[in-house]
C-alpha cells in the first residue's frame, strides 16, 4: 500500500540518512569507507602490511612479524647480472678499528672512474652526503651551517684517507656518521668513493691510486660470514 | 762567601709560583669566541663541550682531569702518539678506557694559542638558548572546529522544529477553544494529520519541495558513492591526514633542513616501493641530535625506544620494536604502481603526486589517487625520451618496422609522445 503518507515518510527518512552519509567523509584522521576491503588487503604479501592485523582477521601469532624483515644471515642478493656479482659477495672486514685499518689497506675500487660514474655519483652525493659534508667536501653542509649537526672533518684535511677506509665508513659509519649501507648499494658506494677522491684531489688519478693497493688479506676474508650480518 | 741555600730555594719557590700563576693565567686567557669557532670546526665532529659522551669523551672539566700534566695535554692534542710515547700513566689510562670504542684521535693541526682558546671555550661553555617552537596547527584542532559547526546546525534545526511544533500546537489549542466557544464538537487532530491537511491545501509547494528533496538525495548519494575509497584531492573536504606514532615533521626535515626526499626514501629510484626508512636511517642524524626544536626530547626518544638506543651510555641495547607508521598513500592491491618507473624512467618529481610535502607538518594525501587521476596524467604527460636509455629499445623497434613507423607518425602528429601513446592507457599495464 503506497499512500502519499508512506512516500512522504520514506522521502524524509532517506533525506536524513543520505545527508548523514554525506557528512561522514570529513574526518582527516580516518581513511574513510572501504568497499570490498579485500581489494586493499589481499592475501598477497605487500610491503609494510601487518598480516596479523588484517581487517576482521586478527591473528596474534603473525602480528608484527610479516613485514620489513631483515634478510637471513649470509643471504647474498641476486642481481641477474654476472658482472655485478662482485658487489654482492660478503664483506670481509669486521666493524672494528682493525677492520677499518685493514679495509683501508686492502680494499680496491672495482669500478673504473669514468665521466658517467662521476655524474652519477654527483647525483648521489647531493642526496646522501651534501647536507653535512658540503658541496666541496669541506664539512660545511647546510645542516652544519644551520648549527644542527657537528661539522665533519673536511675530506681534504683527513690524512691517509684511502678508498678502502671511505668504503668501510660508508658500510659501518664512523664517529657521528651512521652506516649508509642500507640506503646505498655497494656499486653506489664505490662510485661515491671515486667522487670523494676527486673532491680531495683535483688531479685524482684512479689508475695510479689503484696500482698502489694490495689484495684482501685472507685471514680477514675467512670470517666474512660472521661479519656480514645486516648489510 | 755568603751563600745562603735557603734564599735560593725561596727564589725557586717564588719562580715556580710565578710560573704556576702564568700557566693558570695562560689557560684562562684564551678567547671564547675564537675557541668556539675552532672547536666547532675541528673538535665537534666527535667531542661535545659538555660531559656528554658523543663519538669521543665529553670535554667538560678536561683541565681539572689533566691537572699536573698541562704541558702533556697540549702534546696530546697536537700529536696523540707522541703523548702515548711518554709513558704517562694518565694518558695510558685514557687510551685504555676509550681507544677500543672510538679509536685514537687524529693529530690536530692547532697552535698552543688556539688550544688555549679551545680550553677557554670548554671551561666557560654556555649552552645555546634552546628555542622551543610552538607546534603548528595540526589536524585535531580543525576537526573539533568543524564538528562544532555541524553540531550548531543540528541545534538550530531542532530549535526551528520546536518553534514550528509549539506554534502549531498553540494554533490547534486555539482552534479547539474556538470550537468549544462556538458550541461545536472539538476536533483535536494529531501533528501528522495537521501537516497532511496543510500539505493537501498547498499541493504545489509540497510537490516542489518533494522534487527538490529527491534531487538532493540523488546528488548527495552520488557524491558520497564517488568518494568511497578517495581520501584526498579536490572532491574531499579534508585530505586524509592520520596522526603518526612519531610526530615526524616533513616541514622541518625536508623543508627547513633541506634533506632530499631520497635520503630517507632511498629506493624510490630503484624499487617498486620508495621505502619507509627504518630507524637506523633516523639514527644517522639522531645519534647526535637528541633534542628537537618543537617537541624537545619526547619524539626523538620514541626512535630510541624503537631501535633500542641507550642515549645515556650511547650504545645499542639490542631491544628493538617496530614503529607502526600509518600508511597515507594507499593504492588497492589490484593496482600495480611502481615508484622506480615513475621516478627514474618518467623523471617525475615527488611533488607531482605527493604535493608540497616540504610544507607539511603532518603528511596528507593531496591528490585523489583515483584511476581517473592516473589516466588523466598518463594522457597529458610527455615521455622524457632525451638521454633516457629506457626508451632506446622501444624507439628502435618502432623505427625498424613499417607498422612502427606508421605508429610513430601517428604519435608525433601533435609533436609529442605521451605516456598514453606508449601504452599508458592499457588495462594490463596496471591491472594484472
Amino acid at each position: 500500500m503506497n499512500t502519499p503518507k508512506h512516500s512522504l515518510r520514506i522521502l524524509l527518512l532517506s533525506t536524513g540518512l543520505v545527508l548523514l552519509m554525506g557528512s561522514c567523509n570529513n574526518d582527516p584522521l580516518s581513511p574513510g569507507i572501504e568497499y570490498m576491503p579485500d581489494m586493499y588487503r589481499s592475501p598477497a604479501i605487500e610491503e609494510y602490511v601487518d598480516y596479523g592485523e588484517m581487517k576482521d582477521r586478527i591473528n596474534d601469532t603473525v602480528a608484527m612479524t610479516l613485514s620489513a624483515k631483515i634478510p637471513v644471515t649470509g643471504t647474498i642478493p641476486y642481481s641477474g647480472d654476472p658482472s655485478k656479482a662482485q658487489f654482492n659477495y660478503p664483506y670481509p672486514y669486521p666493524n672494528t678499528l682493525e677492520g677499518y685499518e685493514a679495509a683501508g689497506a686492502g680494499l680496491k675500487n672495482p669500478i673504473p672512474f669514468t665521466e658517467d660514474v662521476y655524474l652519477h655519483a654527483q647525483v648521489k652525493y647531493e642526496i646522501f652526503c651534501i647536507h653535512c659534508h658540503g658541496e666541496k667536501g669541506n664539512g660545511q653542509g647546510g645542516l652544519v651551517q644551520k648549527g644542527k649537526f657537528a661539522a665533519p672533518p673536511a675530506y681534504q684535511t683527513i690524512p691517509d684517507l684511502t678508498q678502502g677506509k671511505m668504503f668501510h665508513t660508508l658500510m659501518y659509519g664512523k664517529g657521528n656518521m651512521g652506516s649508509h649501507a642500507g640506503q646505498l648499494s655497494r656499486e653506489d658506494r664505490w662510485e661515491l668513493v671515486h667522487y670523494v677522491q676527486s673532491l680531495r684531489d683535483e688531479k685524482y688519478d684512479w689508475a695510479a691510486v689503484q696500482a698502489a693497493y694490495t689484495q684482501v688479506p685472507a685471514s680477514l676474508a675467512a670470517d666474512a660470514n660472521q661479519t656480514e650480518v645486516n648489510h | 762567601m755568603n751563600h745562603n741555600p735557603r734564599s735560593t730555594s725561596s727564589l725557586l719557590r717564588f719562580l715556580s709560583f710565578l710560573a704556576l700563576i702564568l700557566v693558570s693565567m695562560a689557560s684562562h686567557a684564551g678567547d671564547y669566541a675564537n675557541g668556539e669557532s675552532i672547536f666547532v670546526a675541528k673538535c665537534a665532529s666527535c667531542h661535545k663541550p659538555t660531559d656528554e659522551v658523543n663519538a669521543a669523551p665529553g670535554l667538560a672539566g678536561v683541565q681539572e682531569r689533566w691537572k699536573g700534566n698541562e704541558a702533556l695535554l697540549y702534546t696530546w692534542i697536537k700529536n696523540p702518539n707522541a703523548a702515548i710515547a711518554t709513558g704517562n700513566p694518565y694518558v695510558a689510562a685514557l687510551v685504555g678506557k676509550w681507544k677500543a670504542k672510538f679509536g685514537l684521535m687524529a693529530a690536530q693541526n692547532v697552535t698552543d694559542v688556539e688550544i688555549d682558546d679551545i680550553l677557554t671555550y670548554i671551561a666557560e661553555y654556555k649552552p645555546p638558548v634552546a628555542t622551543i617552537l610552538e607546534p603548528t596547527s595540526s589536524g585535531g584542532v580543525e576537526v573539533a572546529e568543524e564538528g562544532m559547526s555541524w553540531v550548531w546546525w543540528l541545534v538550530f534545526a531542532f530549535a526551528f522544529l520546536a518553534v514550528i511544533f509549539s506554534l502549531s500546537g498553540v494554533k490547534r489549542q486555539l482552534q479547539v477553544a474556538q470550537s468549544i466557544k462556538d458550541g461545536e464538537e472539538p476536533q483535536d487532530i494529531g501533528y501528522f494529520d495537521a501537516f497532511k491537511s496543510w500539505a493537501g491545501n498547498n499541493l504545489a509547494l509540497v510537490n516542489i519541495i518533494a522534487i527538490f528533496l529527491t534531487i538532493l538525495i540523488l546528488v548527495t548519494a552520488w557524491d558520497w558513492a564517488a568518494r568511497i575509497g578517495v581520501y584526498g584531492g579536490e572532491t574531499v573536504e579534508n585530505n586524509y591526514r592520520p596522526e603518526q606514532p612519531i610526530k615526524f615533521s616533513h616541514q622541518l626535515h625536508a623543508g627547513a633542513n633541506e634533506i632530499e626526499c631520497q635520503y630517507c626514501h632511498s629506493s624510490a629510484e630503484s624499487s617498486k616501493t620508495p621505502l619507509i626508512p627504518s630507524a637506523n636511517v633516523c639514527m644517522n642524524c639522531h645519534k647526535y641530535i637528541n633534542e628537537g626544536p618543537v617537541y624537545g626530547k619526547t619524539e626523538i626518544a620514541k626512535i630510541y625506544e624503537a631501535i633500542g638506543w641507550d642515549d645515556e651510555n650511547k650504545e645499542y641495547t639490542g631491544l628493538t620494536k617496530p614503529i607502526q607508521w600509518i600508511k597515507v598513500h594507499d593504492l588497492p592491491d589490484h593496482v600495480y604502481f611502481n615508484h622506480a618507473q615513475h621516478v627514474k624512467v618518467g623523471q617525475i618529481e615527488c611533488e607531482t603526486c605527493h604535493g608540497d610535502v616540504k610544507e607539511m607538518e603532518v603528511v596528507e594525501q593531496v591528490n585523489s589517487l583515483t584511476m581517473g587521476w592516473c589516466i588523466n596524467c598518463h594522457n597529458e604527460t610527455q615521455v622524457q625520451m632525451a638521454d633516457n636509455g629506457y626508451y632506446d629499445e622501444i624507439h628502435a623497434r618502432l623505427k625498424n618496422s613499417d607498422q612502427g613507423v606508421e605508429l610513430l607518425k601517428e604519435y608525433l602528429e601533435d609533436g609529442t609522445i605521451t605516456a598514453k601513446e606508449l601504452g599508458g592507457w592499457e588495462c594490463a599495464k596496471c591491472h594484472y
